[in-house]
C-alpha cells in the first residue's frame, strides 16, 4: 500500500487537510471559552483543548511546510496526529 | 461642443483624481519605503542574521536545545502570570501558593505547567548534553560552546533549586534546608561565598526572598546572556556536521534550506507536539500541594530533593560519606562536573565517530547508567543509610555490566565491519597476530585485576551473608544483600571468564599450551 499522497494530488489533498485543521482549532478555541475557569476538572479540559490547538497547527505547518519544499505528505502522520486529536477529545470527555 | 468633448469634460476629473490618488499612492509608497529603509539601515533588519541550515538537521535530536528553549520560555510565560499573585515572606508564600492553586483562573493548571515544563527542561537539557557528548559536538572549534552549555545546564539546575523552596511546603523546605545545610561541608572561598548569595543573615524569610530573586532575576538574566552567547557562536559556526562528515550523506542531505520558513515551521511543529504533550501530563496528572511548611511537620518528615538532585543525595547517604565524609564526596561531585565542563581539553582527539570512541562511549554509558540507578535507588530508600558494601556492588556491578556489554558490542560491530571488510577486498594479505601495545595490556591488567578484586570480595560477602541467613532467616535485608552478592559475584566471574577467553583462547595462546603439555604428557 502506498503510505504518501503522490506529488500531482499534493495541492488538492493539502487545502483539505489543512482546512480540516484549521476547523478543529476552531472549534476548540469555541469550547475553550465556554469553560468555568475556577473549576477544577474544567482546567484539565482547558489544557486539552488547548493540546489539541497545538496538535492542529502543527499539522497545518508540517502541510505548508511539505508543499513548500515540493516533499510528499506523510499519511500516517496525518493519521496519527487525528486519531491523537481523536485521543484527545474522549479524555477531555472523560475528565 | 460635441457629445464627445462632453464625454472627454465628464471624465476629466476621473482621470485627474485617478492621477492624484496614483501620486498619493507613490507618495506613500515612497513614505513607507523610506521608513522601512531608515529602520532597515538602523536595526540591519534585512541582514541575514540567521544562516541557513542543512537539511540533515530536520532531525528533533539537532533541536533539543531549542525544545529547552522552548520549555525556558513556557516556564517565563507561566511564572510570570503566578508572580502577579505570589508573596515571597515565609508568612504569606504558602497562603498565595494557596490562592493561585484555588481561587486564581487557571491557577492550578498554571503552576501544573510551569512545574512539568520545568522538569522537562531539565530532562530536556541532560539530553541534549549526552547527545553532545556521544556524537562529540565538543571538538574543536566548538570547545566555548560546550562550556557555555555546561554552565546553562547548572543554571538550569539552579532554577531548579530556588523555584523548589518557593511554594513554602514541608516538602520543599525541608529538602531546601538540606542542601542549603551542605553548603557549610563545601571548600572555604565557596561555602562562604554561596552563604552570603543565598542564606544571608535574616533567617527563613531572608533565604527566601534572595531564592526569589535568584529566581525571578538573576537565573534568567544570566541564562538569557547565555542563550545569547550561545546563539551568537552557533551562528559563527553553524550547524555541526554529522560524525562521519559531510561526506557520508546523500547531496540532498547536505543541501541547504531557508532559516525562515522551512526551518522556522519545523520548529514551530516540534514545539507544538512538547507543548501539547506537556498539556496532556498536566490534565493527567494535577498538581496536588502538600501541606504548609511547620517545623512540628517537619520533624515527622523524611526530607528528600527532587527527582533530578536524588543522584547526588543518594551518594550522600553512603555510610562512608556521613559527616565527616561530606566534603570529600561534595569534592567528588564537584569533580565529576569539573570534569564535563572540561571534556573538550580532555579529549582532545579528531575521531568524532561513535564505533572509534569506544573509551569515552563507555565512560559516557557508564555515567548515564550510575545517574539512573542512583535515581531510581534514592527514590526506593528515602532517608536510609547505605552500607557501604552495598555501595560498592551497586555501582561496581553497573559499571561492569554496561562496559561488558559495551565491549561485546564494538566487539560485534567490529566484527561485522571485518566481516563486511573481508567481502569487499578481494585478496587481503595475511598479517601476524600483534602484540598488545603498552596501553592496552595496562588497560587489560588493570581492568583483570579489579575484576579479581571485586570477584574475592563478592565471594567473601556471600559467604558471609549466607551464614547471616541462617542464623537469621527472617531478615530482609540479609535476602537482600545476598542477592547483590552473588549478582556481583556472577558479574565478576563472567568477566575474568571473558578476559580469559579474549587473552588466552581469542589468540590461540592456551590452545599451544595444552598442545604443548599434551606433547609433554605423552612423553614425546
Amino acid at each position: 500500500m502506498e503510505w504518501k499522497l503522490s506529488t500531482t494530488s499534493i495541492s488538492k489533498y493539502s487545502t483539505r487537510i489543512a482546512g480540516l485543521f484549521v476547523m478543529v482549532e476552531v472549534v476548540s478555541v469555541v469550547f475553550l471559552w465556554s469553560l468555568n475557569p475556577v473549576s477544577l476538572a474544567q482546567q484539565a479540559v482547558f489544557a486539552i483543548l488547548l493540546a489539541i490547538d497545538l496538535i492542529s497547527l502543527a499539522m497545518i505547518s508540517y502541510v505548508y511546510r511539505s508543499c513548500k519544499q515540493g516533499n510528499q505528505i506523510n499519511r500516517v502522520v496525518v493519521i496519527g496526529s487525528c486519531c491523537l486529536i481523536l485521543i484527545f477529545v474522549y479524555i477531555s470527555l472523560a475528565l | 461642443m460635441t457629445t464627445t468633448d462632453l464625454e472627454a469634460k465628464k471624465k476629466e476629473p476621473d482621470q485627474s483624481g485617478r492621477e492624484t490618488a496614483a501620486k498619493l499612492s507613490r507618495d506613500s509608497a515612497s513614505v513607507l519605503a523610506r521608513i522601512a529603509a531608515w529602520f532597515d539601515s538602523r536595526f540591519g533588519l534585512s541582514y541575514p542574521f540567521l544562516r541557513d541550515a542543512p537539511e540533515y538537521s530536520i532531525n528533533p535530536f539537532y533541536w533539543l536545545g531549542a525544545l529547552t528553549v522552548v520549555a525556558f520560555v513556557i516556564q517565563g510565560i507561566t511564572g510570570i502570570m503566578m508572580m502577579l499573585y505570589y508573596v515571597p515572606s515565609p508568612s504569606q508564600a504558602y497562603s498565595s501558593t494557596l490562592f493561585i492553586f484555588q481561587s486564581v483562573s487557571y491557577g492550578r493548571f498554571l503552576q501544573t505547567v510551569h512545574l512539568y515544563t520545568a522538569y522537562a527542561m531539565i530532562m530536556l537539557a541532560f539530553m541534549h548534553m549526552m547527545r553532545g557528548y556521544f556524537v562529540s559536538v565538543y571538538k574543536k572549534p566548538r570547545e566555548a560552546m560546550w562550556i557555555i552549555g555546561m554552565i546553562m545546564g547548572f543554571v538550569t539546575l539552579g532554577f531548579g533549586f530556588t523555584g523548589y523552596l518557593l511554594p513554602w511546603t514541608v516538602v520543599s523546605k525541608s529538602a531546601t534546608d538540606v542542601g542549603v545545610g551542605m553548603i557549610s561541608a563545601l571548600p572555604q572561598p565557596l561555602s562562604s561565598f554561596l552563604k552570603f548569595l543565598v542564606v544571608g543573615a535574616a533567617g527563613d524569610a531572608g533565604v527566601l526572598l534572595r531564592f526569589y530573586d535568584l529566581h525571578v532575576v538573576v537565573l534568567p538574566a544570566i541564562l538569557l546572556l547565555l542563550l545569547a552567547t550561545k546563539m551568537y557562536m552557533l551562528e559563527a559556526h553553524g550547524v555541526s556536521e554529522p560524525m562521519g562528515g559531510l561526506e557520508s550523506l546523500p547531496k540532498k542531505k547536505r543541501a541547504l534550506i531557508p532559516i525562515f520558513p522551512d526551518v522556522t515551521f519545523y520548529l514551530v511543529e516540534l514545539a507544538a507536539f512538547f507543548g501539547s504533550a506537556m498539556l496532556l501530563i498536566s490534565a493527567l496528572f494535577p498538581l496536588t500541594l502538600p501541606p504548609q511548611y511547620t517545623p512540628q511537620l517537619a520533624a515527622q518528615y523524611t526530607s528528600q530533593p527532587d527527582w533530578y538532585f536524588l543522584w547526588i543525595y543518594q551518594i550522600l547517604k553512603f555510610k562512608v560519606f556521613e559527616t565527616a565524609g561530606l566534603p570529600v564526596a561534595l569534592s567528588l561531585i564537584t569533580l565529576i562536573f569539573i570534569v564535563l565542563v572540561l571534556l573538550p581539553f580532555i579529549d582532545r582527539g579528531e575521531e568524532r565517530r561513535i564505533g572509534k570512541r569506544m573509551k569515552f562511549v563507555t565512560l559516557g554509558a557508564i555515567f548515564v547508567a550510575e545517574v539512573i540507578t542512583l535515581s531510581v535507588w534514592g527514590e526506593l530508600t528515602p532517608g536510609q543509610v547505605i552500607p557501604n558494601e552495598q555501595g560498592v556492588l551497586v555501582l561496581g556491578g553497573v559499571a561492569l555490566l554496561v562496559t561488558l556489554t559495551s565491549v561485546a558490542l564494538y566487539r560485534l560491530i567490529s566484527r561485522a565491519a571485518g566481516l563486511r571488510g573481508k567481502k569487499m577486498a578481494t585478496t587481503t594479505p595475511e598479517t601476524p597476530p600483534q602484540p598488545l601495545s603498552k596501553s592496552a595490556s595496562v588497560w587489560t591488567a588493570a581492568s583483570f585485576s579489579i575484576l579479581l578484586g571485586l570477584a574475592t570480595f563478592t565471594f567473601g560477602g556471600t559467604i558471609n551473608s549466607l551464614v547471616g541467613y541462617t542464623v537469621d532467616r527472617g531478615s530482609y535485608s540479609l535476602i537482600t544483600s545476598s542477592v547483590l552478592y552473588v549478582a556481583g559475584l556472577c558479574i565478576s566471574l563472567f568477566g575474568i571468564a571473558y578476559f580469559l577467553y579474549r587473552l588466552e583462547l581469542g589468540s590461540g595462546r592456551l590452545k599451544r599450551r595444552i598442545k604443548a603439555f599434551e606433547a609433554g604428557w605423552n612423553g614425546n
